[in-house]
């Protein structure tokens, strides 16, 4: 079936519920509202029409950094200098979040694609892996790296980072730890100091015997 | 001297004590073959150890990204790391001498790394191969989970720069570790400031 039908059936479907349909795009698109995703997955696996069985992916996106018309502004995304020097910036991310779910049907060979976004400060989806076992971990991968919470998942812990990780490192905002646990993360800064902390600055050990020195140096 | 230049002699290091610490041991042995007589040879208890050691180092199995398919690619027959006695990948670090860190050091591999290195009998060393394992390489600017060198948690013994090193590169590298031991007199342990330096970095909290 083609995308603006499917796009039709459901939007007869949810209601209110349907934002808008981008039938330009590569994958067409339809923005959902957040409380209704649920309805609108549901109905996108259950419809004899859709058929969609399988989620072939679930995406966090940080949308800071793009104006209303989807088009990028410059953000500066903060990492190092090359010096090793951590860099900063006074703006302050404002931008929404979004969730993009891929849906193929091993039936009617066909695609569609649905689009949440919630404000930064809500940060929040109902969660679908009730009808997807994929979104399980998928939806874990996005609270771990955007940050995004999905109320109602079962077991929402992070994926990738360390359970003590401190922040959700691709939110454009994210600050990178000098250290994790002891574990430094931070590069050196060579020109001012060529020995990292933790070197020896003289590798000869000096309390050991005559002819006990390691001879590389 | 800087510990990252590793590879070029320091200061004071005389270049000409591996050929004088050579007691043409080959020559010997094949001298020892060639006559039946009951034969003897002469050598220094180091020389015949560090022989020994040099022959058959054999790496731990720790591959962590890229650089790891160079590292495979350098054990089997076209590179065959096998002919420096190194061939034998242990899978267990308790009966390994030298750690070849291939690739990326990540925040979370970190500390199993340590976990390997401290599990590793006396005499060991490290390897670090790649830009990744040597500086951050590539994730040097914005790799939030990638520690910016393996030296910060372990001492290194021999750097092996390219992104990733093709096998001559490593092999190389062995071979340079090789001289490394060659050059050593006295105990086979590793110095007390490189156990004191391993001991500065946790890696449990
Ligand atoms: S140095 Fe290059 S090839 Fe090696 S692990 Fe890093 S990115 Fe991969």
């Amino acid at each position: 079936m083609e995308a603006n039908a499917i796009y039709e059936l459901l939007a007869e479907k949810i209601g209110d519920g349907a934002l808008g349909f981008d039938g330009e795009a590569i994958d067409p698109v339809a923005d959902v509202a957040p409380a209704s995703i649920v309805d609108a997955c549901t109905f996108l696996r259950d419809d004899e029409r859709c058929g969609f069985n399988q989620l072939m992916c679930l995406s966090g996106i940080d949308w800071d950094g793009y104006d209303e018309n989807g088009k990028g502004k410059s953000v500066k995304i903060l990492g190092y200098t090359e010096l090793g020097e951590p860099e900063t910036t006074d703006r302050v991310s404002d931008g929404d979040f979004g969730v993009v779910y891929n849906l193929f049907s091993h039936k009617h060979k066909h695609k569609f694609t649905l689009r949440v976004r919630v404000p930064r400060e809500v940060a929040s989806v109902p969660t679908i892996c009730n009808l997807w076992e994929t979104a399980n971990w998928h939806e874990r991968e996005a609270w771990d790296l955007v940050g995004i919470r999905f109320e109602g998942h079962p077991d929402l812990r992070r994926m990738l980072m360390e359970e003590s990780w401190v922040g959700h490192p691709l939110r454009k905002d994210y600050q990178m730890p000098d250290e994790w646990e002891n574990v430094p993360l931070r590069g050196q800064d060579y020109a001012k100091n060529p020995f990292p902390p933790l070197a020896p600055a003289d590798p000869v050990t000096p309390d050991a015997p005559a002819g006990d020195k390691p001879a590389e140096g | 001297m800087s510990y990252k230049e590793s590879t070029t002699p320091p200061d004071g290091y005389d270049v000409g004590r591996e050929n004088m610490l050579d007691f043409k041991i080959d020559e010997q042995f094949e001298m020892l073959e060639q006559s039946d007589a009951k034969n003897f040879i002469l050598t220094t208890v180091d020389e015949v150890f560090n022989w020994a050691k040099l022959s058959s180092i054999w790496p731990v199995t720790f591959g962590l990204a890229c650089c790891a398919i160079e590292m495979i690619a350098a054990s089997a027959t076209r590179y065959d790391i096998d002919r420096f006695g190194a061939g034998a990948f242990r899978a267990t670090p308790r009966q390994a001498d030298l750690m070849i860190v291939s690739g990326t050091v990540t925040a979370k591999m970190a500390r199993r790394l340590k976990l390997i290195y401290d599990q590793m009998p006396e005499p060991k060393w490290v390897m670090a191969m790649g830009s990744c394992a040597i500086g951050g390489g590539p994730y040097f600017k914005y790799g939030y989970h990638v520690v910016k060198g393996v030296d910060y948690m372990v001492p290194v013994d021999i750097y092996v720069p390219g992104c990733p090193p093709r096998p001559e590169v490593l092999l190389e590298g062995l071979m340079r570790l090789q001289d490394k031991i060659r050059g050593r007199q006295g105990k086979m342990v590793t110095p007390k400031w490189v156990q004191d330096y391993a001991k500065k970095i946790p890696y449990q909290k």
